[in-house]
């Protein structure tokens, strides 16, 4: 068994679980804040992409032009979802700027210089740290104002947790992924890109239990 | 630059997000452990706060009991009893309108009835010094060092720098301090021949000081704790605390006591 067939296979699982995840928002969604409502369409923004990425394959077109599109939509929308679990002032007054920002930058990037071989390292890596900056500051809020008695009750701790993982392991592979493909075989490429499928995995079980618990803030 | 081989980048690369998973579930572990360890701290002062907030509602509730019961004491062994007494003069003035001593006793039934009369104003002083809310706290801690002197007890002296007054809660504040500091060196300091009372105001401080040169005590805490302070010296603390002043009280066997205290007041 090689490296595709891992990388098939993972990412088949992390699809899988998506659609759980977002059946699960669905079912759901009365129940829940406003924030998970975001998370529920971040779930099924990211299963549209997946639908988007299957037909684009399947008409053996490349699917690397809907990364950065992917990237907007989720940063954006976990901003919201992020927005609302943070309840501070600031950062909903920043959050249009630099959030916008990034959806226009990549925005941008699909549409004055599309890549069809090539990721979008910059994109990437600059969600990445986005990503990394909303878990950070959920953390910072968690330990700053101890409104929460039990973490493994707060579904954002379960969110923030996953991204965390997801984040900073998808960096690295960012960072170096257009490296890999110029300089070493594709086998490493996919090996890495089925540590990122495992990372997303991880991720959505995060999603999962966020949506699943009974939400106390 | 040659790239690394395949091997080395990889190994390197895979190590470098091994090392990230690390460090971000290392992080977690150290928010959840550091989170609950303040979350027990929080618990702790909150347990704490409540005990401090249980004792002085404990020591208010005290307090107005024992000033009910000083009042209800007052009013039943002067006032009643004067105005008791006056009732019988009355009484015999009324079946012997023409006895030889009936001057003698209306006279009397008239001093009854004014004793009477500067009893119930000494109670309802006591309640509530109105001379405080019309003339201000000087005079009214002066009245108070004259009622004291009046008990022949011992010498006072009173002193005030007061140029800039504190609101009347605070002033009805300190005065019931100072009240109850006088009354505890009536009750407490045997053998106190001199009292001063000063109220001093200066560097952006209010200083109420009382000093007795009676038979003073140990300052020690008691050995089980403060429930077992007086109800006076709870009640100090009480309105001490209401004040957000510091109570300094210094006091040796022998060696009289010194109370002070001082609050912010620029």
């Amino acid at each position: 068994m090689d490296a595709s067939f891992w990388l098939v296979w993972t990412g088949q699982l992390s699809r899988i679980i998506l659609l759980a995840v977002g059946l699960l928002g669905l079912a759901r969604y009365r129940q829940l804040p406003s924030g998970l409502r975001y998370l529920v369409g971040l779930v099924w923004f990211g299963l549209t992409i997946e639908v988007c990425a299957k037909v684009l394959h399947d008409w053996k077109g490349s699917n690397l032009l809907l990364a950065p599109i992917d990237a907007a939509g989720e940063l954006w929308l976990l901003s919201l979802v992020y927005a609302w679990a943070l309840d501070s002032a600031t950062f909903s007054r920043l959050r249009p700027w630099l959030f916008g920002a990034f959806v226009l930058y990549a925005g941008f990037t699909v549409a004055l210089a599309p890549e069809f071989t090539r990721f979008k390292t910059g994109v990437m890596v600059l969600e990445s740290l986005g990503m990394m900056l909303l878990a950070g500051l959920y953390f910072r809020k968690l330990l700053n104002e101890l409104q929460v008695p039990r973490l493994s009750q707060a579904p954002m701790f379960w969110v923030s947790t996953g991204l965390l993982l997801y984040a900073l392991g998808k960096f690295l592979i960012a960072l170096f992924s257009n490296y890999m493909l110029a300089h070493y075989s594709l086998q490493l490429s996919l090996v890495m890109w089925t540590i990122h499928a495992m990372l997303i995995v991880v991720l959505y079980l995060g999603y999962g239990r966020a949506l699943w618990m009974r939400p106390q803030r | 630059m040659d790239a690394p081989a395949e091997v080395t980048f990889g190994t390197l690369l895979l190590g470098g997000i091994g090392l990230m998973l690390l460090l971000a579930a290392a992080f977690v572990g150290f928010v959840v452990t550091y989170q609950q360890r303040l979350m027990r701290q929080q618990l702790r002062l909150r347990g704490a706060e409540a005990a401090h907030q249980h004792h002085l509602l404990t020591a208010v509730i005290a307090a107005q009991e024992a000033e009910r019961e000083r009042i209800g004491r007052d009013l039943h062994d002067d006032v009643a009893s004067s105005i008791a007494m006056a009732k019988m003069l009355v009484d015999q003035l009324s079946t012997a309108p023409n006895a030889a001593d009936a001057p003698e006793m209306l006279a009397l039934a008239r001093e009854v009835l004014g004793s009477a009369v500067e009893d119930v104003r000494t109670v309802s002083h006591n309640l509530y010094p109105d001379q405080l809310a019309r003339v201000g706290l000087v005079p009214a801690l002066s009245h108070l060092a004259e009622l004291c002197r009046r008990t022949d007890a011992l010498a006072v002296d009173f002193d005030a720098h007061y140029p800039h007054p504190l609101p009347l809660v605070k002033e009805l504040a300190l005065y019931r301090i100072c009240q109850e500091l006088v009354h505890n060196t009536l009750k407490h300091a045997s053998g106190a021949a001199h009292l001063r009372i000063q109220l001093r105001q200066q560097d952006g401080n209010l200083v109420l000081s009382v000093e007795d040169d009676g038979c003073g005590f140990a300052t020690s805490p008691p050995p089980d704790g403060t429930a077992a302070r007086g109800m006076g010296l709870r009640s100090i603390g009480v309105r001490v605390e209401m004040l957000g002043a510091e109570l300094e009280q210094h006091s040796a066997p022998g060696l009289g006591t010194r109370t002070r205290i001082k609050l912010a007041h620029p």
